[in-house]
């Protein structure tokens, strides 16, 4: 078999190919210490703060919009096939670009440190919205943190920008030249290695069974969003390392009958405009997921895989009964998510096996009446403390059934079967209320950290529940 | 010219050109530098192994304490170590520096360092420190009138405590240097400092070298806010030591997590207090006790503490005063500088205090603000007179621009109905003292080098860190000689241009680097008007340009000129008044002054003059001058979750008048925001001493979702501020104190809590800790909630 020992990708209209050591480095090092673009800074190095924020577009993806991703952390092979633009790569023959002439104008930067993030957030807004709002200033920007201006010029700058002068990014450079090898090169295996690592990126399901079976410890990488902090927080991933971006089944998004199908390699930001209209209260929800560049390259298959007890989307995604899909050497299985997930970070997961997608659910929304929660330090772009989803058919004032899920309540998010058990079949009133209250007091066992003490944390997911019954039920 | 000339680094910002410390390129030879530290909070070193992480290809040394020369530094008190001798005193204090010739092995090469500590007992909580008057530095006090007798008549009292937490600077370029070696043992340090001559001074005691020998370049921070006022200095000393040991560039850049870690923040404050006032809201006496939490070590605690005590007033006439102050000392990194020093920590409390008295007295926390605010020609408890009526305006102003009588109302019909979340409406106030209370701080200078196209460069002792001071000093360079701005460049801070420079702190950076660059100018603007009056005088033959090189025309003595007060400079063009239509470029005058031996150098300098402050009597004039601002903040907070929305704040400033309004209205915008990330989310959360939220994904700044969603700030039109240069006032420190606004509304808005189960709001005041996060709100809502 043919093998690539390079990942292609073009920086600034250039045309590059990573191989070796390079290829191992996050995308920002690449970028800051082997191309000399320092504009692209680092702060926190865990995607929280937004200032290397570049702009991404896959080659082989439907849409020629450039997308704001964090550069910090995406391993440099993740960028195969890709183009990539830089803060350097905004102006032209030193003419600037109209977000970074109304930055200018409007006082948007002071210590600069944060700039050349904002002025590439705000690229990629204009790049794939129409009608800005100052509210949707703010959602492209939850992902960006400035400590100087308090914000406001940043906006100020936003909607200064004439719209009808913003030229689309694909027109920075003559794309069709850069990407000839682009089509063979997809066609080829990743294979690269340095030192003791390997990276290794098949182009079908059975070569990544394979290699899993070989080297049950690999890493697969996708958005890396999670993966990518802990790498440069010292964690080692271990020496193998796989990404399935070449497999094309992995970017699957449909709706079958009343199921949502999402293959591995979705990102959250094309759940979410996929959702709209279909599971209007999740896709709201995923608004308070994170970040416009996390999601932009974060996966909701990721998301589950990561098996964090407090991950956003696990409380619904138990709720609305989902399956995730595996492939092995043995062939396809599925299995569904409650029993999916064993523990605190762990799986029904053989060794040769990996998630190639979810399944879910999506409720009637006339006939269903559904919440999802999330508490938090602060609103956006943060790490819950925790949160919950509540799913329930009702007739009059009587509970036909019930799913209730909160994640951040232990080892593991939980679906409250019992307490479902006991308002199923019931009429709607106080006692019942406080039943249920007790019956979750008494499922729940929290603990107390950064985020919040055992105690807030068991009165809020009663306030949770009470909040729901009272806005939505109710209602 | 422009009135808000664009930031001078706008362009480069935006492009990606503007060069931090970590953007320079790369030399040959150069090594990466990165510090092993204490994982306890207290502990006695038994024994430091280094030989495995020596012992590793990439590592080429491995540094402790026995490396320097002198291990010891503290901007006030001398009692910090660099590097930990014998015990370590806090989560992060550094024990090694290790140079690596690659950027990726230091999570490697700290593993392999083994490190023996016997634990020592450590006393983490600021509570138990006060207990043990576990303390730093003595107990200062300021006193006026008979404050016992005073508090036994007063017709109500109130007493209690407010417990103000810390706050992480979080600049976004964490603390880096780079050191050159140069020849002869010289050093050239390129940092990210606010002190650039602290920084030069100490790298030549640590490393045994004279002051003449190092050289401290600052070219820009990505912000600071006081972090980098003194703690910059042991990671230049740092890099240094590595330049030195191995004659190569040395390079530290710490990670935002290490540097949360290892670095100081805001002190911590619990203050006690007992304040009468009489029915009608009107203070007559205030006893307050202050206690600060200094971290390990002094570093600027103790004057923090002075200007936390010289603004416990705040804007308001309190006739019996008596205030106490004392830096307490806990194993905790050492607390430092940061926007406001002490200033917000004595204004929530007062402020507090009002909105307390207000619940007590029900009655509207604005009107006793009213009653109690300063009058002109008032003295403060420490003895300066308040020489304007700015205060009683802004809050009149305030008053009526919000029509804050409508909106007090529509508040409480919020409350009043059946919702999901409920409301609060404060104004707060600040007047902020101007100057260091440090008396010879307060000076500084500029060199202003005028080239012979007409261009200038000038130097000064002031660093930038976003704060625009380099642009103000540009504008007012430019004015002077009333030339296009783009031909002023202020240029890098440099120790060798300007050296025993103050630090850019205690938001005078502008006031005195403006001050002094436009002396320099001035004396420079004598000279050419001077060779200008002679020109104009003189045939058009005798102009240098074409006579110099012969020596036919007899030279300008400038000595001897007459009458030059009438030459005008005016776009670029320079006249007499009596003959305006003969002008000459100010390109040629230029010229022409330097063809007849015309020094287009001059060096200025400035100090702020009548001021004194006696720290033992605690009497004294400390301040130049005073901004002064309002603020009225509205929050909403859900009934469910305790989860807080500002939903609008109105921000009116007296800034005199502004060099450049855009850049000041930046700073207020900026620093409001700042501040309402102190008194809401940002919760520094410790675990044994070790910081638990030391990255921004578990400590949480503002986000741009997070501001007032009605987000207003006006500029005062003050004509009669002539005090500062050019009429201007400070702007740095002060809007961030007008943050508690937010704080105090949430204090409002759970004095109209009224559970589902309760019949009427409590009239007992709510006690509230700084910041008011989520969960504390919420827990408060439960207390109410019988």
């Amino acid at each position: 078999m043919k093998f690539r020992d390079y990942v292609v990708l073009t920086i600034n209209g250039k045309t590059r190919k990573i191989s070796g050591e390079q290829a191992f480095m996050p995308f920002s090092s690449l970028l800051r210490y082997e191309a000399s673009l320092t504009g692209t800074k680092v702060v926190c190095a865990e995607g929280d703060c937004g200032a290397c924020t570049i702009l991404h577009r896959r080659h082989s993806s439907e849409s020629e919009k450039f997308q704001a991703i964090n550069s910090c952390i995406s391993t440099s092979f993740l960028m195969d096939l890709s183009h990539v633009i830089s803060v350097e790569g905004l102006a032209h023959n030193n003419h600037l670009s109209e977000v970074q002439d109304a930055m200018i104008k409007n006082f948007g930067g002071q210590c600069g440190f944060c700039t050349p993030g904002f002025v590439m957030a705000l690229s990629s807004m204009y790049e794939n919205t129409t009608g800005i709002t100052e509210q949707k200033v703010k959602n492209h920007l939850t992902g960006n943190l400035c400590r100087c201006t308090g914000y406001q010029p940043i906006i100020n700058a936003a909607m200064a920008v004439d719209t009808k002068k913003v030229a689309p990014l694909k027109s920075c450079y003559n794309y069709s030249s850069l990407t000839e090898n682009f089509v063979s090169a997809a066609n080829l295996p990743v294979k690269i290695t340095f030192g003791e690592k390997e990276f290794f990126a098949p182009t079908t399901l059975e070569m990544a069974a394979e290699y899993k079976k070989q080297h049950p410890s690999v890493r697969l990488f996708s958005g890396a969003t999670d993966i990518g902090v802990q790498i440069n927080k010292g964690k080692n991933p271990g020496v193998h390392l796989m990404s399935l971006h070449l497999i094309p089944e992995m970017y699957d998004l449909r709706q079958e009958g009343d199921q949502i199908k999402v293959g591995a390699r979705v990102n959250l930001n094309a759940l979410q405009k996929f959702l709209e209209g279909k599971s209007p209260k999740f896709a709201e929800f995923l608004n308070i997921f994170a970040s416009p560049q996390i999601k932009n390259a974060a996966t909701l298959v990721g998301n589950l895989a990561n098996g964090s007890p407090i991950a956003d989307t696990t409380p619904y995604l138990l709720t609305a009964d989902a399956i995730v899909e595996l492939f092995g050497s043995s062939g396809a299985r599925s299995v569904a998510l409650i029993d999916f997930i064993k523990g605190y970070k762990s799986f029904d997961l053989t060794d040769d096996e990996f998630i190639t997608g979810i399944r879910f659910n999506v409720p009637n929304t006339k006939a269903s009446k559904i919440a999802l929660f999330k508490v938090s330090q602060r609103r956006d772009l943060d790490i819950s403390c925790v949160n919950s989803s509540f799913i329930f058919k009702t007739q009059n004032r009587k509970i036909e059934s019930a799913k209730i899920a909160y994640g951040g309540v232990g080892p593991k998010a939980l679906r409250l079967f019992n307490v479902e058990k006991a308002l199923e079949g019931q009429e709607i009133n106080d006692a019942l209320i406080s039943k249920a209250k007790k019956l979750i007091s008494e499922s729940i066992t929290p603990i107390s950290d950064l985020r919040g003490s055992a105690e807030f944390r068991s009165k809020i997911c009663l306030d949770l529940f009470e909040r729901f019954v009272e806005e939505t039920l109710n209602s | 010219m422009s009135k808000s000339a664009y930031h001078d680094s706008g362009r480069s910002y935006v492009t990606g050109s503007a060069e931090y410390v970590d953007d320079r390129p790369l030399v040959q030879g150069e090594v990466f530098v990165d510090v092993f530290y204490s994982p306890i909070a207290h502990g006695k070193i038994k024994n430091l192994d280094v030989s495995a992480c020596l012992a590793m290809p990439e590592v080429l040394g491995v540094y402790t304490h026995k490396d320097l020369t002198h291990n010891l530094w503290g901007s006030i008190f001398h009692d910090q170590v660099f590097l930990a001798e014998d015990r370590v005193q806090f989560v992060g204090e550094p024990i090694a520096v290790i140079a690596a010739t690659k950027r990726d092995v230091f999570h490697a090469a700290k593993a392999k360092i083994n490190l023996e500590i016997e634990e020592l007992e450590p006393t983490l909580d600021l509570q138990k420190a006060i207990d043990a008057k576990f303390f730093i530095g003595p107990s200062r006090t300021i006193n006026r009138g008979d404050v016992d007798s005073a508090l036994a008549s007063a017709p109500n009292k109130l007493k209690g405590d407010i417990e103000i937490a810390g706050q992480e600077h979080f600049y976004l370029e964490s603390q880096a240097s780079i050191a050159y070696p140069k020849e002869d043992g010289q050093i050239e340090v390129h940092s990210s400092s606010q002190h650039p001559t602290e920084v030069q001074h100490l790298i030549a005691e640590a490393l045994g070298l004279r002051h003449h020998q190092v050289v401290c370049v600052v070219k820009r921070m990505g912000g600071a806010f006081g972090g980098k006022e003194s703690q910059a200095a042991p990671f230049a000393v740092f890099a240094s030591l590595v330049a030195q040991k191995l004659n190569r560039p040395a390079r530290l850049i710490l990670t935002k997590d290490d540097d949360m870690i290892m670095t100081g923040k805001r002190n911590p404050f619990k203050n006690f207090y007992e304040v009468g006032f009489d029915n009608t809201g009107k203070i007559t006496a205030l006893k307050a006790e202050l206690f600060s939490d200094g971290g390990a070590y002094a570093d600027l605690s103790t004057a923090i503490m002075e200007r936390a005590m010289l603004h416990l007033d705040n804007a308001y006439f309190i006739p019996n005063f008596r205030v106490t102050g004392q830096v307490c000392k806990t194993h905790t990194a050492p607390n430092t500088a940061f926007r406001g020093f002490g200033g917000p920590k004595g204004v929530a409390t007062i402020e507090s205090i009002i909105e307390d008295i207000a619940v007590f007295l029900k009655k509207d926390s604005l009107e006793i603000r009213k009653l109690n605010t300063y009058q002109k020609d008032q003295t403060t408890p420490y003895g300066q007179k308040i020489e304007d009526t700015v205060l009683p305006q802004l809050f009149a102003d305030i008053e009526n621009q919000t029509q804050y009588r409508q909106w007090r109302t529509d508040v409480e019909t919020h409350n009043a109905g059946n919702h999901s979340t409920f409301r609060g409406l404060s104004v707060t106030a600040v007047k902020f003292g101007i100057s260091f209370t440090t008396r010879f701080l307060n000076q500084g200078s500029a060199l202003v080098n005028v080239h012979l196209d007409g261009s200038i460069q000038v130097s000064t002792g002031a660093t930038e860190m976003g704060q625009g001071v380099n642009i103000k000093i540009a504008q007012v360079v430019a004015e002077c000689f009333s030339i296009p701005i783009e031909d002023v460049k202020v240029m890098t801070t440099s120790t060798e241009k300007i050296p025993n420079t103050s630090a850019t702190a205690a938001s005078s950076g502008s006031d005195i680097n403006c001050q002094a660059a436009l002396t320099a100018a001035q004396g420079i603007r004598e000279r050419l008007a001077k060779v200008a009056k002679a020109m104009l005088e003189r045939p058009k033959s005798w102009r240098g340009k074409p006579t110099a090189g012969a020596g036919t025309a007899p030279e300008i003595q400038t000595e001897t000129v007459q009458g030059w007060e009438t030459i005008e400079f005016q776009n670029g063009k320079v006249f007499d008044k009596s003959k305006p239509n003969e002008t000459i470029p100010f390109s040629e005058l230029v010229l022409e002054a330097y063809l007849n031996r015309q020094s287009l150098t001059q060096q200025g300098y400035f100090k702020y003059p009548g001021i004194f402050y006696n720290k033992e009597t605690g009497q004294g004039n400390p301040f130049f001058y005073f901004t002064n601002g309002v603020a009225a903040s509205e929050v909403s907070i859900d009934r469910w979750t305790g989860e807080v929305k500002v939903l609008r704040t109105e921000i009116l400033m007296d800034l005199g008048r502004p060099i450049n309004e855009a850049i000041d209205h930046g700073q207020v915008t900026g620093a409001f925001i700042q501040g309402m990330g102190w008194v809401t989310t940002e919760n520094l959360f410790y675990k044994n001493g070790r910081l638990l939220a030391n990255s921004p994904s578990t400590y949480k700044i503002p986000s741009i979702q997070d501001i007032p969603r009605v987000f207003n700030c006006k500029l005062m039109d003050n004509k009669l501020n002539t005090r500062n240069v050019r009429a201007s006032k400070a702007v740095g420190e002060p809007p961030l104190l007008l943050a508690i606004s937010v704080w105090s509304a949430v204090k409002n808005a759970l004095s109209y809590y009224k559970p589902k189960t309760v019949s009427a709001v409590s009239s007992t005041p709510v006690k509230l800790k700084i910041p008011a996060t989520q969960e504390q709100i919420y827990m408060k809502m439960k207390e109410l909630t019988p």
